[in-house]
């Protein structure tokens, strides 16, 4: 215990936090379509980032900086959930209130608003950790599927297969979700 | 059977996204071109995604203004332990210098009584105390023992300065004495009577005061002082503060889990740690020697030279159970060796590295 061995932070290593906090929207939009929770995506991802001071190696290039926060927000959830009574995880949904006009026969064309963020949060709540981390990555940062499975740490053809079976899920649940507050 | 609308569906997701081989977009939109039903799919499949991308948008602009990322690190819990070091500091300093004054300034029920104040005034999340190893070690060479071989303890370990330790602990299924609470004073162990209300001190087979020299020497000897507070140690403290839930049966002591004092778990997926557990007959003439501090020698010895396989599965494992092993690696309470399990295709040593927070300079064993 006495050795000289410094667990401190090196310079170098803040400087790639520092770097890193760039991603800092992102880690949270993962956190949060992961857990739902704002306090919580917080906590991710700012974990994350704090666990990036303490990573010994530089990761490989500079776009796997992104991937490796990214990564880091993805297996704290999991961890997280791992530990969590499944209706823990239920996600806020301030859905009270809803607007009426949902009815609209393009989804596309609906205004996004507040309510329809909850909605999509509450359709993601009801879906796995790991089909939500893919819609978040797919569609909400426009990650190629090469990048996702190295976030996720699947293959490629799971990957493709997945994120099919997820946008899917998804949309009937969007579908049952406006059914329910219309009724 | 599917038909071939059902395989082409499948695939229109990774078509929207520009993830099919070019001949297999020509063959996809050469279906869709003739099939309405396929196309509206393709649209609602795009119309999803639309949507997601919207409200994803807006989940991320949800985000607050990133931290200061000096803060958490650095300054109150750093203040706030600096303190406790230097008192911890001149206790351990009194202790060296002034042997004889160990049993006022470290009166066991004193110990005890204080950390039963504690224990009842303090919730979870304001607990700080400090997981350091050479109480862990202490505690797992004392209790690595034939005799508890068969009892299921359940409890919690309160670990403060390197050489005390109190721990509240259950034994389902007894009724004369259901719950233990014990401290290690640095010298001995205590035990508090519930019924009686009182605090003895014990062993498993009494622990006489030469005993209790003797493991204190060993202690020394075995350098398991905290050594001079740098900056690193400090450091070092400050990320393992937390308290330990176990299980200890036959097989071994089972970490439940971490909790820091901000109640932010840092692992409670279950490990093991398999403690070498002394089998029928072995030692029987050292125990029947003269005693003093032969056993705990050779019980602290066996544990430090006690190896641990890690099984790291990175598709489903905590970060933490590496990271803990490879603390207790650093601080020569195991030699721990890592392996890992290949869930997927398996990951690159450099992933897996960065991933699991692997030191610099670790082996990784074999792979």
């Amino acid at each position: 215990m006495s050795e000289g061995r410094k667990t401190a932070v090196s310079p170098r290593r803040w400087r790639r936090v520092q770097e890193a906090r760039a991603h800092w929207s992102e880690a949270f939009g993962l956190g949060l379509s992961l857990t739902g929770d704002r306090a919580r995506a917080e906590d991710l991802a700012q974990e994350a980032l704090l666990r990036l001071a303490r990573t010994p190696r530089e990761p490989g290039g500079a776009g796997s900086l992104r991937g490796l926060v990214l990564r880091t927000v993805r297996n704290l959830a999991i961890d997280e959930t791992r530990r969590t009574t499944p209706e823990s995880l239920d996600m806020l949904n301030e859905t009270a209130g809803l607007s009426q006009d949902h009815r609209s026969p393009d989804p596309a064309e609906e205004v996004c608003t507040r309510e329809e963020v909850a909605r999509v949060r509450e359709a993601l709540g009801r879906m796995s950790p790991d089909w939500r981390a893919m819609l978040y990555l797919r569609d909400g940062m426009g990650l190629g599927y090469a990048e996702i499975a190295s976030v996720l740490g699947k293959s490629r053809d799971v990957v493709r297969v997945t994120l099919h079976r997820a946008r899917q899920r998804i949309r009937s649940l969007l579908g049952e979700l406006v059914k329910e507050e219309l009724e | 059977m599917t038909s071939p609308c059902q395989e082409v569906r499948g695939r229109l997701s990774a078509l929207i996204d520009g993830e099919v081989p070019p001949a297999e977009a020509v063959e996809l939109e050469s279906h869709l071109e003739g099939c309405e039903p396929c196309r509206k799919e393709r649209l609602e499949l795009l119309a999803t995604r639309r949507r997601l991308a919207t409200a994803f948008k807006g989940m991320q602009q949800e985000a607050p203004q990133p931290p200061d990322l000096r803060k958490p690190l650095f300054p109150r819990r750093l203040t706030a332990f600096l303190g406790t070091a230097a008192v911890v500091l001149v206790v351990v300093g009194l202790l060296l210098i002034l042997p004889q004054e160990r049993a006022e300034a470290l009166s066991p029920s004193e110990v005890v009584e204080r950390a039963m104040a504690h224990h009842r005034s303090m919730k979870d999340a304001e607990l700080s105390w400090k997981l350091e190893s050479q109480a862990l070690r202490i505690l797992t060479a004392l209790f690595s023992d034939e005799d508890r071989s068969k009892v299921v303890l359940r409890g919690r370990l309160w670990i403060k300065a390197p050489d005390r330790f109190l721990m509240r602990a259950e034994k389902p299924g007894e009724e004369e004495e259901p719950e233990v609470l014990m401290g290690f004073d640095g010298e001995s162990l205590w035990v508090h009577d519930a019924k009686k209300n009182t605090v003895r001190r014990v062993g498993r087979k009494s622990l006489d005061a030469s005993e209790a020299a003797g493991m204190l020497k060993d202690a020394a000897d075995l350098d398991m002082g905290l050594g001079p507070f740098s900056e690193g140690t400090i450091m070092k403290l400050l990320s393992w503060e937390g308290i330990v839930s176990f299980t200890r049966s036959q097989e071994g002591m089972v970490i439940r889990e971490i909790t820091t004092p901000t109640q932010r778990r840092v692992g409670l997926r279950s490990f093991r740690i398999p403690l070498p557990i002394k089998k029928e007959g072995e030692e029987e003439e050292t125990e029947k020697g003269s005693g003093s501090s032969s056993r705990f020698e050779e019980r602290v010895k066996r544990h430090l030279a006690h190896d641990v396989t890690v099984t790291i599965d990175p598709e489903r494992d905590l970060v933490e159970k590496l990271v803990y092993h490879l603390r207790l690696a650093e601080l020569g309470i195991l030699r721990v060796t890592v392996s890992l399990v290949r869930s997927d295709q398996g990951l690159p040593d450099s992933m897996f590295r960065a991933a699991m927070q692997v030191p610099p300079g670790t082996d990784l064993g074999d792979r």
